[in-house]
């Protein structure tokens, strides 16, 4: 079936739309009542974010639109030690659009919100005029523990800063796949419940956490160290990328540490909990890479920066992501 | 009322004795007045003596060219001013150091080099400084390195923590003395001591202990750890050296591993111009550079007679060396340390003490640590402070075909900070940022520009923080309040991101110049130009409509400026790697070129070097990469174009150092030229087209001709030539094209590829034939290093 702008219209294309494919997949009470809004319990400090989603291919190797935007909402609200409930969704479909695909990433998101502990209790869907693209904008909802303090102002002096996995996978997936290249590149789009819960179950005392997503774990770690006030040091040699992503990132002169990613975040812990911390990374779902890979400073300049120790011995300064790909060296 | 007589004296007048002498001439005359050096002149103020000043004159007028009264100096011009003053005058006539002070412009002294006179008491066995590695005189010695403040008092310098002693104390008082009022005057007695360490292991014991050697002792252990093929430190004036003896080649691959440098050429210290002359010609030009004050680093051609290193040398200096450069970097010793060494050695590998892609290594400490870690062998330092960091500054001559130009390639101790004069009264005091690679920032009052030494890359902690603490101490040495801010247009340029916080700290904007507009302004700034056109060949600028230029020609008024045109975009991957990486830059170029049908692809598999590429996956995502535009940039760079013509002739296939592929092309290209010795027509018809009222150069139907030439099996020097040679004949029809829109035929010509000194001469040549007056950088480099320079000039 292709979706056309009748589906849209609020009719019985619409319901149609949304019984086959929705409410089949998001099966839940919730959902299924077809209300106005969700009503949900809940009694704790809430964590609230949204996101929009609009990534080209829609379906790409390791993942696609659906289980992305189940991912980036429940990462986001997890970065903050929040326990991740609850997810509404918003379609804005081109006209144009296989209904067939859609039902694919519909599968997808249901598939995905169950693997990270969510449900989907509300949605919406509009078509609009084009080429049969799909975005999705989804909204999450999430408890945190009182006394909980995990933010991007806590760095401090002598702590270590983890990375939970290897680099670079989701972006040089989604280039791959809009150069039609083949090979052995997978997304990396996951939800980090499992990592997240397993630290607070162990009272692992998290200074902060962040997603290591567009403008990469340069941009990340160099907007924290000037929300702290700190300096980061990163040894060259231990960040994680994996081989087939080197040699991919070589020949187009990428850089993994500005490269997005969908399923990664770094944790940055007290030097003294750092070991414990890695073990319980390590055992948990998608965190079996992860490593140390630097260490927070005071700040030794009136600015705060980001510096990488080279396997040479010269330190490379990093910073947010710039205009991409442009040449510096005259 | 007074009168006072102010001269203004210009020629070879600083470092060589001139302020001793006039100062002794001075009282001699009984004159009441002062001698003082001012941004590379010197002022002399008299007060009332009218006769006595016309006896001063005539007697300086005397120190022409090889006279014998004062040797290696040279009175070029005395202008003078004369005002009535009610300033009284001082008692007798004395050297002014501390109040270098004209026009509120602050004049520091640069770093000078042992004088003739210091020279030949440290090896004088009766002087009391016999071998003592630091002597110097009033007009010899360090300045800026050692000043943390002004005036220029000992208090004020590194030498605060070494008083004098009664002896030197005595001298520093005594008028005719040529250590009156020296503020480095210092002896065995009390000036700072030379020492040795290393680590050594215990015998008994087995363990690793500190080594400490003093005085001689540590002078001769050093000699002979470098005779022994040792790697050590050596604190100069404005930094540390690393030394090996330059005719051991194990020495000089383990000096590679210390620098992490594979291939780039180092320098070599010799004892004096007649043992160069045994490896390289040294014209005139050549032997007075290398005997200026500066002491720089002069870029020579090598000998290579007979298809051999082998001369009177009685050896040859290895290609470990210089990666069979065609030149080599010589140079003289320059301060007491280096002359007693050079006493020992007829050839001595001294390059910069620093870590692959730092700046100079200039603490202690810091050299302390390389040893303890087993990277370096040893230390040869003293524990006088430097505060001003200084590499050693390098040239060299290009030979036009009716002069010889001098040009800078880093303009650093010796040179900084001697101000440069603009022809340009600036409304208030500036600071521009210059670019983030040979980073140099200028800081500018009125009509003086004070530029710093270089930085290296910006994105380096160690530069940054270099480049930071410069700018801090320059800006209170020259008592400057910026108020104005230049920085490059390129977004991802430290340099500009900081120059706007400095701006916006100061309650102002920062003015963006776009990169070549100031390589440009840079030679209209030496020339004291308003308009003119201009062609500057660069490697990469942030260009005005987002792409990377660096083949741009420019027509520049005041402090605009219109693009006439531009070498053609090519479309290469990968940002910097693009540079680092040139066989795939080549290899995406001739995908271009097989795209627009100028390339039949089947004839790749002849090439030696893009064989490989063929039905490789490489090739395949090159290809998607390029349709996809995927971290991908279009460019009008020249210096790609030489790496990639480099690759083509498959002279070179990466960059291991900057500048490598271009280097070796002219290398060849000059050794072909050299033997034709004249100057044929191109044989690469360039095209040079206007579209849309912009003058194109085909870069991609350039590269084209060069890779079918090169399959029809061309001889490479001869093919290398031939590029220069096209290059420049094309280069002129874009020229007289610019011409024809403007009516001018003034122009500039800069951009870090005019370093190449074979491209130079073909295109000034041909340029003059044309009746165009060409201007080039003499005083500022060419390359990034003089765009602070330029920033400054079109400052408003
Ligand atoms: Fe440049
Ligand atoms: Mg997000
Ligand atoms: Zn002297
Ligand atoms: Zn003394």
């Amino acid at each position: 079936m292709i979706i056309t702008m009748a589906h849209g219209s609020g009719g019985a294309f619409t319901s149609e739309l949304i019984d086959k494919i929705f409410v089949k997949e998001f099966d839940n009470e919730t959902v299924k009542e077809l209300e106005d809004c969700a009503v949900i319990p809940g009694s704790k400090k809430i964590a609230m974010t949204t996101d929009s989603f609009v990534v080209k291919p829609i379906e790409y190797p390791g993942g696609d639109i659906g289980r992305l935007c189940i991912c980036g909402t429940v990462n986001d609200l997890l970065m903050r030690g929040a326990k991740a409930k609850y997810i509404t969704c918003g379609f804005i479909i081109e006209e144009g659009a296989n209904s067939e695909t859609l039902k694919r990433i519909v599968h997808s998101m249901a598939e995905t919100a169950k693997e990270a502990g969510v449900i989907i209790v509300a949605g919406d869907t509009k078509v609009i005029d084009g080429n049969g693209g799909i975005m999705i904008n989804t909204a999450g909802v999430g408890f945190v523990e009182e006394g909980l303090d995990i933010s991007s102002r806590n760095l401090t002096p002598g702590d270590l800063v983890i990375l939970s996995g290897n680099l670079g996978d989701h972006h040089a997936t989604i280039l791959g796949s809009r150069m039609n290249i083949t090979n052995s590149i997978k997304s990396d789009n996951a939800p980090l419940t499992d990592i997240v819960s397993n630290l607070l179950k162990e009272k692992i005392n998290i200074h902060t956490m962040r997603d290591v997503t567009r403008g990469g774990l340069a941009t990340v770690l160099t907007e924290l160290s000037r929300s702290s006030r700190v300096d980061i040091k990163l040894e060259e040699d231990k960040i994680p990328v994996s081989n087939a992503v080197r040699d991919f990132c070589g020949l187009l002169g990428l850089d993994p540490l500005y490269m997005g990613n969908e399923g990664k975040c770094i944790i940055v812990v007290p030097k003294n909990e750092a070991g414990k911390a890695l073990e319980v990374i390590r055992n948990s779902k998608y965190g079996e890479n992860a490593v140390i890979i630097g260490e927070v400073k005071e700040m030794a300049e009136d600015k705060a920066c980001v510096y990488i120790e080279t396997e040479i011995g010269g330190k490379r300064i990093l910073d947010v992501l710039q205009d991409e790909g442009l040449p510096r060296i005259c | 009322m007074h009168t006072l007589y102010s001269l203004n004296v210009t020629g070879l007048v600083q470092g060589v004795g001139f302020r001793p002498y006039v100062e002794e001439l001075g009282n001699k005359l009984n004159l009441k007045g002062s001698v003082s050096n001012i941004g590379g002149q010197v002022l002399i103020k008299i007060f009332d003596d009218k006769k006595g000043l016309d006896i001063l004159k005539e007697n300086l007028s005397k120190l022409c060219k090889n006279n014998t009264v004062l040797p290696g100096s040279r009175v070029d011009n005395i202008l003078i001013s004369t005002e009535t003053s009610n300033e009284n005058p001082p008692r007798n006539f004395f050297i002014n150091n501390s109040l270098n002070i004209h026009d509120n412009i602050r004049f520091i002294p640069v770093d000078y080099a042992t004088c003739d006179k210091c020279k030949s008491e440290l090896l004088d066995k009766n002087n009391i400084r016999y071998r003592y590695p630091f002597i110097s005189c009033v007009a010899c010695g360090p300045r800026i390195t050692i000043i943390n403040e002004l005036p220029y008092d000992r208090e004020n310098t590194s030498m605060k923590d070494f008083p004098m002693c009664e002896t030197c104390e005595t001298e520093y008082k005594t008028f005719e003395n040529i250590r009156h009022y020296a503020q480095t005057i210092a002896c065995h007695d009390c000036g700072p001591i030379l020492k040795f360490y290393a680590k050594k292991r215990n015998e008994i014991n087995g363990l690793v202990e500190d080594y400490k050697l003093e005085r001689e002792d540590a002078f001769s252990k050093a000699v002979k750890e470098i005779k022994a093929g040792k790697v050590l430190a050596v604190k100069d004036i404005g930094g540390y050296h690393f030394v090996c003896d330059a005719k051991n080649v194990k020495a000089i691959r383990k000096m590679r591993q210390v620098k992490a440098r594979e291939k780039k050429a180092f320098a070599v210290m010799f004892p004096d111009v007649k043992t160069i002359k045994k490896l390289a010609y040294v014209s005139e030009k050549e032997a007075e550079l290398l005997e200026s004050n500066a002491r720089p680093i002069v870029l020579l051609r090598k000998r290579e007679e007979d298809g051999s290193d082998t001369d009177s040398f009685g050896y040859n200096l290895s290609e470990e060396i210089d990666d069979n450069a065609i030149r080599i970097g010589a140079m003289l010793p320059s301060n007491p340390l280096q002359i007693l060494l050079m006493q020992e050695f007829d050839c001595l590998i001294m390059t910069s003490g620093n870590l692959a892609g730092e700046p100079i290594i200039t603490r202690d400490k810091d050299i302390f640590d390389l040893v303890k870690n087993g990277q370096i062998d040893g230390s040869l330092y003293n524990e006088r402070e430097i505060i001003n960091p200084l590499d050693d500054s390098i040239v060299k001559v290009t030979k036009l075909d009716n002069r010889e130009i001098t040009q800078i390639i880093r303009r650093a101790r010796g040179y900084v900070p001697d101000p440069i004069k603009i022809n340009k009264f600036l409304k208030n005091d500036y600071y521009a940022a210059g670019a983030d690679l040979k980073s140099v920032f200028a800081l500018a009052r009125k009509n003086y520009v004070t530029l710093s030494g270089h930085f290296g890359d910006l994105n380096d902690y160690e530069a940054r923080r270099a480049k930071d603490r410069a700018r801090k101490i320059f800006t209170k040495l020259l008592d400057l309040k910026p108020k104005s801010f230049i920085a490059d247009r390129h977004p991802g340029y430290y340099s500009n991101k900081d120059t706007k916080i400095l701006a916006n700290e100061a309650g102002t904007k920062a003015l963006e110049i776009q990169h070549h507009h100031a390589h440009q302004a840079s030679v209209m700034a030496e020339h004291s130009l308003s308009e003119c056109i201009g062609i500057v060949l660069d490697g990469t600028g942030y260009g005005n409509d987002g792409n990377i230029w660096g083949g741009e020609f420019l027509y520049c008024k005041d402090t605009d400026f219109r693009r006439l045109g531009h070498f053609d975009y090519l479309e290469l991957i990968g940002a910097d790697n693009a540079t680092v990486d040139i066989d795939k830059s080549a290899m995406v170029a001739m995908i271009q070129a097989i795209n627009a049908k100028l390339v039949d692809e089947e004839l790749l598999i002849n090439h030696p070097c893009f064989k490989k590429y063929i039905n490789s996956a490489s090739l395949d995502l090159l290809k998607a990469a390029l349709k996809e535009h995927i971290n991908s940039y279009k460019t009008s760079s020249v210096g790609r174009l030489f790496d990639i013509a480099a690759v083509i002739m498959n002279i070179c296939q990466k960059n291991s150092y900057e500048g490598e592929a271009p280097m070796k092309l002219e290398a060849l290209a000059t050794r072909y030229f050299e033997r034709i010795e004249n100057l044929n027509p191109a044989i690469i018809p360039v095209i040079v087209k206007e579209i849309n009222g912009e003058i194109l150069v085909d870069s991609k139907g350039f590269m084209s001709d060069l890779f079918k030439l090169y399959i029809a099996g061309a001889r490479v020097d001869e093919l290398a030539f031939e590029f220069h040679n096209s290059l420049a004949k094309a280069l002129v029809s874009v020229a007289i094209a610019m011409r024809d829109k403007t009516n001018c035929s003034d122009i500039a010509l800069s951009g870090g590829c005019f370093n190449n000194s074979l491209l130079l001469k073909l295109l000034v040549t041909r340029l003059e034939k044309e009746d165009f007056k060409v201007y080039l950088n003499e005083k500022v480099p060419c390359g990034d290093g003089g765009i602070a320079l330029g920033q400054i000039y079109l400052g408003n």
